[in-house]
Formats: C-alpha cells, sequence, structure tokens
C-alpha cells in the first residue's frame, strides 16, 4: 500500500517483521491516549478526561530500493564451495586433542552408560602428513573385569578440509543435492543463511538430508544437522536420529567442534542394549604452528 | 653394521625422539583455547544451539576429561608402539570357500587376505579349492594396491587364478544363483574355465571413472558334471554352453561417466582381442549403458535404463551377449537368449516409502520393502552362440526380434554389501504377440544394475 509521505514511485510495503518503525503517527496518538487516560494536560485546566497530543515522535522512515540483485542459492553454493576451499588453503598444519566416545542404553528408560572412549593427539600437516597418538582408552562397563579385547584404532586422514562438515556442499556432490534456503538470520554484523538440502536420488538411503547455517561473512559452514529418511542398514539400525556436527571459532579458523550421533537398534543385543550413542569431540587445537616433520616419522625405539 | 654408523643412526633417533617430545611438550600449552565466550550476537546464537545440542544427547557431548593428557602425550610420543596392535597394518583374515555350479559340483577351499589397500604393500589375497565335480583345483591370488589423492583414486589390481566364471560378461551377483543351484538345481548360468593372469589399473574420481585391463587367459570349455541338487531336484539345464578353447589376450577399456547436470550415469566398456596381441581370438566386443534415478517427490523414484552391445570382427561364445534372467528381461530364463549385438531399455518406478507404513499396517521394522512396477524391451540378434539361425538385424535388430514385458517387484534394501543393493522378488509377463505365461525370480541387484558402480561410494 503505497503510503502518502513516502517518495513518489516507491512502493512500501507493510509486514509484520517490519514492526513499530512503520506506525503512523495517528496510531502512536491513539496509543498514548489509551495509555495515559487521567493525564492531566497543562493546556487545559477544565477537569475530566483530555487527549493528549504526542507529536514528538513521528517517524518517516525512507524507503530504499534495492537495484542489486539478490544472490542466487546457485551463487550462494559456489560461494560455500570457494569459502571451504579457502579455508582449507589457510590451513598448513593442525594438532588437536580428538575423543571418540561411544555409549550405550539397554531400553528408552535406561540411561546411557561409556562403552568405549579414546583420546588421541592427532598432527596433520600439508600435503600428506598425519600422525595419530592414542592418549588414554576407556573401556565402559561392558568390558569391565573382562580380559582385554582387540586395541581400539582410531584413524584420521592428513586431509584438513574437514569433509564430514561440508560434503553435500562440495562441487562434485551438487549434483546429487537439492538446496533451497529456509532462513536468513542478522547476528550483529553477521548475515546467517539456513540452507536445506536433500538427496536426489532415494534409491541411496545412506545419502542424508540436512539443514546448515553458513555465515555470509566468509561463506564457511558453522553447523549442519543430517537426517536419514531411512535406516541405512535396517536389519541392524532402525533409526538415526538427527546427527549434530558443529564447527567452533579458534582463532581465525572454524574447525570441527563436535560430531554427536544417537541410532536405535532393530533388535536390542546382549548387554549392548537398544541405543547406541556416538560422539567425536575435538579440542585443543594448535593452527599453524609450523610442526616439524620429524613429528611424523614414528621414532623407533633404540 | 659397523659401529660408526650404528651411532649415527641411534644419535638421529635420538634427535628426532627429543624433537618429537619436545613438540608434544610445547603443542598443548601453545594450543589455541577457544577464546574467551564468544559475546557477540553470532556467539551467542551458536553457544545456544550448542547448549541445546549438548542437552539433548547428555552425557556423550560433555567434554572429555584433559586430566592427564599432556604426560600421556609426552610418553605417547616417545612410546608409539603402545598402543599399536600385533595385527595392526596386516589385518590377517581367514574364511572359507564354498560354491556349486554344475560344472564344479560343490567347490569346498579357504582363502586369506592380509594388508590393507591402502597400505605401503597393499592388500593380498589368495584362496584354494577343490572343485569336486571334475577334481580339479580351483583358486589364485590377487592384489591390491590403492592410493588416494584429493578427491582421486588410483587402483591397481593383480591377478593370477584359475577360476570357473560365467560365458556371460553381464552376470552379475552369482551367491543366489549358486544357492539356487545347490537346492533346487536351479542353474541357468553357463561357464567356461579361465587360466592366467590379468593387471588392471583403475582411476577414479566423483564423476568419471577410467579403467585400463590387460589379461592374458587361456579359456577352455567345461561339461556339466553335478546334475543333482539338495531336494533331489534334476539339473533344470543338464548342458553346458561350450566356450572356444585359446588362449585369450584381451586389452579392455572403461568410461563411467556422471553425465553433468544431470542424474545420469553412463557408462562405456571396450575389449580388443586379436592378431596383434597374440590372442587365439579375434573380435571386438563394445557396451554402451546408461541409467538414471528421478526422485519424484519423497515418495516415488523413476529408474530409467539403457544399453546396447556389439561384437564385431570375430565370434566366440564367451564375448556374445545374452538376454534372459533378473539383470536384463525378467520374463525370460537366464541366458536364454544370445548374440552378437543386444539392445535393451527398461522402465521402473519405486515406490521408496513402505507401503505397510503408509497403510499404518504392523510388520516387522528390520523388513521395510519397497514395491516397483517395471516395464521393459530388448532384443539380441546376429550369430547366435547357441548354435540356432543367426537372428536378422544391422545395427538395429529386425521388428520382430524385440521382446517386451511388464512386470511387479518386492524389494527389499539391506544397505550391503553396496547401498543400493536389493533382494527382489520379481513377477514378469511378457506382452506382445505370441507372448504367454508369466515367470518369478529372486534375485540380488542393484538399483542401476545396467552400468557400473563408482567404488568409492
Amino acid at each position: 500500500m503505497p503510503l502518502p509521505d513516502t517518495p513518489e514511485g516507491m512502493n512500501y510495503t507493510m509486514r509484520p517483521r517490519d514492526g513499530l518503525p512503520a506506525l503512523s503517527g495517528i496510531v502512536v496518538t491513539a496509543l498514548l491516549t489509551l495509555a495515559a487516560p487521567g493525564r492531566p494536560a497543562s493546556s487545559d485546566p477544565s477537569p475530566g478526561p483530555t487527549l493528549a497530543r504526542e507529536d514528538t515522535m513521528h517517524t518517516s522512515v525512507p524507503e530504499v530500493v534495492v537495484h542489486a540483485p539478490r544472490v542466487t542459492l546457485d551463487e550462494i553454493l559456489d560461494r560455500i564451495a570457494r569459502g571451504e576451499r579457502r579455508r582449507d588453503s589457510l590451513l598448513v598444519d593442525e594438532a588437536f586433542v580428538a575423543t571418540f566416545r561411544l555409549m550405550h542404553a539397554k531400553d528408552d528408560r535406561s540411561p546411557s552408560t561409556l562403552l568405549d572412549e579414546t583420546v588421541s593427539q592427532v598432527y596433520k600437516k600439508k600435503p600428506r602428513l598425519v600422525r595419530t597418538l592414542v592418549l588414554r582408552h576407556t573401556r565402559g562397563d561392558l568390558d569391565q573385569g573382562r580380559k582385554p579385547r582387540a586395541r581400539v584404532a582410531v584413524n584420521f586422514r592428513s586431509d584438513m578440509s574437514e569433509e564430514i562438515v561440508n560434503n553435500a556442499f562440495r562441487p562434485d556432490m551438487r549434483r546429487r543435492y537439492r538446496y533451497r534456503i529456509v532462513g536468513r538470520d542478522i547476528l550483529g554484523d553477521h548475515v546467517v543463511y539456513r540452507i536445506r538440502f536433500e538427496p536426489k536420488s532415494l534409491l541411496d538411503p545412506t545419502l542424508p538430508s540436512g539443514l546448515v547455517w553458513v555465515d555470509t561473512n566468509d561463506f564457511v559452514i558453522l553447523r549442519q544437522e543430517l537426517q536419514y529418511d531411512r535406516s541405512p542398514v535396517p536389519l541392524f539400525v532402525r533409526d538415526i536420529d538427527r546427527v549434530v556436527i558443529e564447527r567452533r571459532r579458534v582463532g581465525d579458523f572454524w574447525v570441527l567442534g563436535r560430531v554427536l550421533m544417537r541410532a536405535d537398534l532393530t533388535v536390542p543385543l546382549p548387554r549392548l542394549g537398544k541405543h547406541i550413542e556416538m560422539a567425536m569431540l575435538f579440542d585443543q587445537y594448535a593452527l599453524n604452528r609450523g610442526l616439524p616433520d620429524s613429528l611424523f616419522t614414528p621414532v623407533a625405539r633404540p | 653394521m659397523s659401529a660408526g654408523k650404528s651411532a649415527r643412526m641411534s644419535a638421529r633417533v635420538w634427535g628426532a625422539a627429543l624433537a618429537a617430545l619436545a613438540l608434544a611438550c610445547a603443542a598443548p600449552a601453545r594450543a589455541q583455547q577457544p577464546d574467551a565466550p564468544d559475546t557477540s550476537a553470532l556467539g551467542r546464537y551458536f553457544d545456544a544451539l550448542s547448549d541445546s545440542s549438548a542437552a539433548r544427547f547428555g552425557g556423550l557431548a560433555a567434554p572429555a576429561d584433559t586430566a592427564g593428557l599432556d604426560s600421556a602425550r609426552v610418553y605417547a610420543i616417545a612410546h608409539p608402539a603402545r598402543w599399536r596392535s600385533a595385527r595392526d597394518g596386516r589385518h590377517l583374515e581367514l574364511g572359507p570357500v564354498f560354491d556349486f555350479n554344475r560344472v564344479d559340483g560343490p567347490v569346498l577351499g579357504g582363502g586369506f587376505s592380509i594388508g590393507q589397500p591402502a597400505r605401503r604393500l597393499g592388500r593380498l589375497s589368495a584362496d584354494v579349492a577343490d572343485a569336486t565335480g571334475p577334481n580339479i583345483a580351483l583358486g589364485g591370488a590377487r592384489w591390491t594396491r590403492r592410493l588416494d589423492r584429493g578427491d582421486t583414486r588410483w587402483e591397481l589390481r593383480l591377478r593370477g587364478a584359475r577360476k570357473t566364471e560365467a560365458i556371460d560378461r553381464e552376470q552379475g551377483e552369482h551367491g543366489l544363483a549358486a544357492i539356487g543351484a545347490f537346492l533346487f538345481g536351479n542353474d541357468r548360468t553357463h561357464y567356461l574355465q579361465r587360466d592366467g593372469a590379468r593387471v588392471r589399473l583403475s582411476r577414479e574420481g566423483h564423476v568419471l571413472r577410467l579403467v585400463g585391463q590387460y589379461r592374458d587367459e587361456l579359456e577352455s570349455a567345461r561339461a556339466t558334471t553335478a546334475t543333482w541338487s539338495a531336494f533331489g531336484r534334476r539339473a533344470r539345464l543338464p548342458y553346458n554352453l561350450p566356450a572356444a578353447n585359446g588362449r585369450a589376450r584381451e586389452l579392455a577399456g572403461e568410461l563411467l561417466w556422471r553425465v553433468p547436470g544431470s542424474p545420469i550415469v553412463a557408462q562405456l566398456q571396450h575389449a580388443t582381442s586379436g592378431e596383434a596381441l597374440n590372442s587365439a581370438f579375434e573380435y571386438r566386443r563394445t557396451r554402451v549403458s546408461a541409467g538414471a534415478d528421478v526422485a519424484l517427490g519423497r515418495t516415488f523414484a523413476l529408474v530409467p535404463q539403457a544399453e546396447y552391445g556389439a561384437l564385431t570382427t570375430g565370434f566366440v561364445p564367451q564375448a556374445a551377449f545374452f538376454l534372459g534372467g533378473p539383470h536384463t528381461l525378467r520374463s525370460l530364463p537366464a541366458d536364454s537368449l544370445g548374440g552378437t549385438r543386444l539392445a535393451l531399455a527398461r522402465l521402473e518406478l519405486v515406490l521408496v516409502r513402505d507401503p505397510f507404513d503408509l497403510l499404518h499396517l504392523p510388520h516387522p521394522i528390520m523388513f521395510p520393502v519397497q514395491l516397483a512396477a517395471f516395464a521393459a524391451a530388448g532384443a539380441v540378434w546376429g550369430r547366435d552362440p547357441y548354435g540356432g539361425p543367426t537372428r536378422p538385424g544391422g545395427d538395429w535388430p529386425h521388428a520382430g526380434g524385440w521382446r517386451s514385458e511388464v512386470g511387479l517387484s518386492l524389494m527389499y534394501q539391506p544397505g550391503f554389501p553396496e547401498p543400493t543393493t536389493f533382494v527382489r522378488f520379481n513377477w514378469a509377463a511378457p506382452v506382445g504377440p505370441g507372448a504367454h505365461g508369466s515367470k518369478l525370480t529372486l534375485a540380488l541387484t542393484r538399483g542401476l544394475d545396467l552400468v557400473g558402480v563408482f567404488e568409492r561410494e
């Protein structure tokens, strides 16, 4: 609806989110009238209800017509791919502590208890150096008092691009997903896009659908939630609950912080139960600190 | 080793150890701790989401206990073998070999594999088995080495073996067929024996796979030796199509391609054998196929597929194309027709969601099923490997050579060995002039079964 005080040729459409600044002076006046029924007016000495007229709060917001074309979804996806590549290119080496934790619960009512936890120190350096040192291995209640089994091995790739975060947004994966913007949030001087993606193929149950949060300042994915429409392995797994993948800021970089997942089994397994939970926690990051190559050569025991 | 050399090595080892220890001690102290709580709007927003996740997952999301990690790190650097299992890097696996077909009879043996393809020494596997029908030893050894470079995977495979293999090169999975043959004598595959070696090099990315292969194998015909089955039924097919005997030296290539901007996957395969390779056989075998998996909403998937094959220059039965069975025309018995050319097209509509769920009917959770309706048409023409008259046609078959069918499938998707593997019960009925009868089959197939699969998926 064109407002009378808007410049010619500019249209203004009132939307619920536009809020108070769009209220016209008369509405403000009416509200103030209702809010101050017994307030005496200095200009009118007569008793009884008086009409207060507030004329200092009249606000007129000039309209701005944005001529710049809105960034298309394809352009956003391109920028995400570039943003992730740029993030990866700026990382030369990294060291972090990774915790791989498995928990289980017998049924819906039982609390989850620890099954296995491995804490590892991981060193990575471009182009292809990686070293993983197990720092601590904790066995849960299931193995207490039993003969130790084969020791757990947690392996990391030398790659620092964090594919688990951006897999669906890699250029070669774009053909396999559909994307749509489901929201934009203005957070201070950041605009965060929420983008939903779904696999184009319905035959492959291993492709998840999900939602990502992308900061448009550097077009890096900050958070991801994944869902599986169907169980990828229905014979054993009934359902995989929402998978949460979080990044957090360390210095100038957003790095993987946490991966959380919960799955229900089709049949409760003896001693193991019906629920399996898995977490990968990443902490104590040291980025681009110039790790020496000698660190990646396992030292022989003299 | 001289004392001086030993001393120099020891000094190097200690030097590296000290450097690593110094770094290990220094690294945690210099670790970039997350900055003080981010009080910006962005920080508060994601902290709130993170807190919500932590509340949802409870103790699973609790931070790891860092007590003692610094000293553990120092110790781990100095003792890298502490957590290393004796099996690390070797992964020795032993397993039995069971098989059954009507030329070998029961095949009993064992095998092993050791190592990992991505490790420096690769993966070596070998097996040996006794084919109790003809009383011959079968088996071989394979070595695989894989190299991942970014998004590209290189793989080298070497094989030296004596194997009984299907004459139909496009025949897929053998496990269910072997069970059917053993229990009910339901074995319609034709076999030959291959003795020799082959080498295969592949390069695979997300979009393209290129494969080159050379093989030098003695191919020989086999005869039926087992006409019995566990339930007393005689073998449905008492004879075995004889392969041409001779040493095949063949150069082959494959291209598997995701067509840009489309859901189409296309495959081109070509094999050549001839005098230039000092082969006993002269032929050029080319096969082109394509398929797509198109989602219609979130409930239906449309799966069109097509393939075309041509055998030119020469002819041997083991290079011919075959029609019939779960991977081609399901209303025909497996491999019942053969020729030097093949054309096949199939359109399938799959109800991806479990119909029991849609109808709110109770059923076992571990067995969600899917329904599919399909229609297909195919033809083989040219020289008949079974010795029948040559079927007329040039690049395309004579109009009367086409066979068509429609059918329904009840499918179960177990999720392994490949994500799109289906156990399918098919009901297929031929359509067209003179068509009669219908056929029920049980098969293990993939969603796109006429094109290859990217191995990294």
